[in-house]
């Protein structure tokens, strides 16, 4: 008798914790709240440059410098580049940069594309680029012309490297298992200044970017 | 509990999927489920724990892969002649071994904590991995326990038939992974499905 009362709690529980969920009772972890987060970010800099200049000020005051990860890998066997003429990521040499490894069918990869759209907007004429690596989990993900139709359905407008047999995707991941998404910020020396696997931290991305192009770290000597 | 309601959510990911149908096999496959869902989870917890910790550095091809879908069908076999505990527990665990190995997850905020911790912290994030796919497999533990609050239902849920239904899966799972061919069968689930 207790057994069944014990189990029918959970199931009680069980069917409540999902209904929830369901009904969006957990909401850090939704498209829907990131395009709101995001548009709340951009609205300001549209009207005037007064709010994002107050930002910047903010953060020359409260950010440490970003950690150093060591230098950037390279992006080898490329399938082809979209949305830019750069051949390879060497082109971007000298810039902040934000490589993110994702896919179109990724929900979670999804939920960042809003984020990166405000950055993309707010550094626009700084010396920022971004770099999607488009590695494909299913094999319907790895067709262009599936891709292509997926970056104007997102909005995707910033630089895409296909990365269709995920050797990069894979090699910028160390351990046994690779993530999506996964975004990392280079600096213009090409070390890793920031990487975050999965949603969230959009702020603390935003930082980073605003402290590297504030304080751009000082070339690099050969030894 | 956020963890616990990111693993709910991930329900819906079709990154999920390379847990989801083999797991939707083992749930299916008879009257253990008190035993069996248990086992499910903590092998599948485990071993991407370990993963995330980078305890485990073989990568799921090649040789050893392969090597583990074989043991996968033999062991379904085995399941399908004796109808034991014994088996039925063995077969889960390679399954849980082998869907949790493969899996390349979509990250959301919270499991992405988790990965970005467990390099340098692994044990305080056992106990949250434990919790997402505390939420990832609610669906078997409502199942299982199901099972015991309602006996009845318990009886309809566990007609041979269903079991056989799961042990198929389990065992298709295990032949395609042998050929290397599971990713593919996730791809097509992926795309015909509405994710």
């Amino acid at each position: 008798m207790g057994t069944r009362l014990a189990a029918s709690v959970i199931v009680l529980a069980g069917v409540a914790a999902l209904l929830w969920v369901a009904l969006g009772g957990n909401s850090t972890n939704t498209a829907t709240s990131a395009t709101t987060v995001a548009a709340t970010t951009q609205a300001p800099s549209t009207e005037t440059d007064e709010p994002t200049r107050e930002t910047t000020e903010l953060v020359e005051i409260s950010i440490p410098e970003p950690e150093n990860f060591g230098p950037r890998m390279d992006l080898v066997d490329l399938d082809g580049w979209l949305n830019t003429d750069a051949t390879s990521i060497d082109d971007f040499n000298g810039q902040v940069v934000l490589v993110e490894m994702w896919t179109f069918g990724c929900f979670n990869c999804k939920a960042r594309i809003p984020f990166n759209q405000s950055y993309y907007e707010q550094f626009a004429g700084d010396n920022f680029e971004m770099i999607g690596v488009h590695a494909p989990e299913f094999s319907f993900e790895a067709d262009v012309a599936n891709i292509e139709q997926a970056l104007i359905d997102l909005g995707v407008t910033w630089p895409i490297a296909l990365d269709t047999d995920k050797k990069n995707f894979r090699a910028w991941q160390p351990g046994t298992r690779s993530f999506w998404p996964r975004t990392y910020i280079i600096d213009q020396n090409g070390e890793i200044r920031y990487d975050h696997i999965g949603e969230g931290k959009y702020e603390e991305a935003r930082e980073t970017i605003q402290y590297l192009l504030d304080n751009p770290p000082p070339p690099l000597t050969a030894p | 509990m956020g963890i616990f309601a990111e693993g709910i959510e991930s329900l819906k990911l079709a990154c999920s999927l390379v847990l989801l149908v083999p797991a939707l096999g083992v749930a299916l496959m008879g009257r253990r489920r008190v035993w069996l869902v248990p086992a499910w989870i903590v092998t599948v917890t485990l071993i991407t724990w370990l993963g995330f910790a980078r305890w485990w550095s073989l990568r799921d091809t090649g040789f050893w892969h392969v090597l583990a879908g074989v043991i996968l069908v033999a062991l379904v076999a085995l399941a399908w002649n004796r109808d034991a505990l014994g088996t039925d527990l063995a077969a889960t665990v390679v399954a849980a071994f082998l869907a949790g190995w493969t899996w390349d997850p979509c990250v959301g905020s919270e499991l992405g904590d988790i990965i970005t911790s467990a390099p340098f912290r692994p044990w305080s994030q056992l106990g949250p991995s434990l919790l997402y796919f505390g939420g990832l497999f609610i669906p078997l533990i409502l199942l299982a326990s199901i099972e015991v609050a309602v006996p009845k239902l318990g009886d309809w849920i566990s007609h041979p038939s269903v079991r056989n239904a799961g042990l198929s899966i389990v065992m298709l799972v295990g032949a395609l992974v042998s050929i290397t061919l599971f990713d593919d069968l996730a791809s097509e689930l992926a795309r015909r499905s509405s994710f």
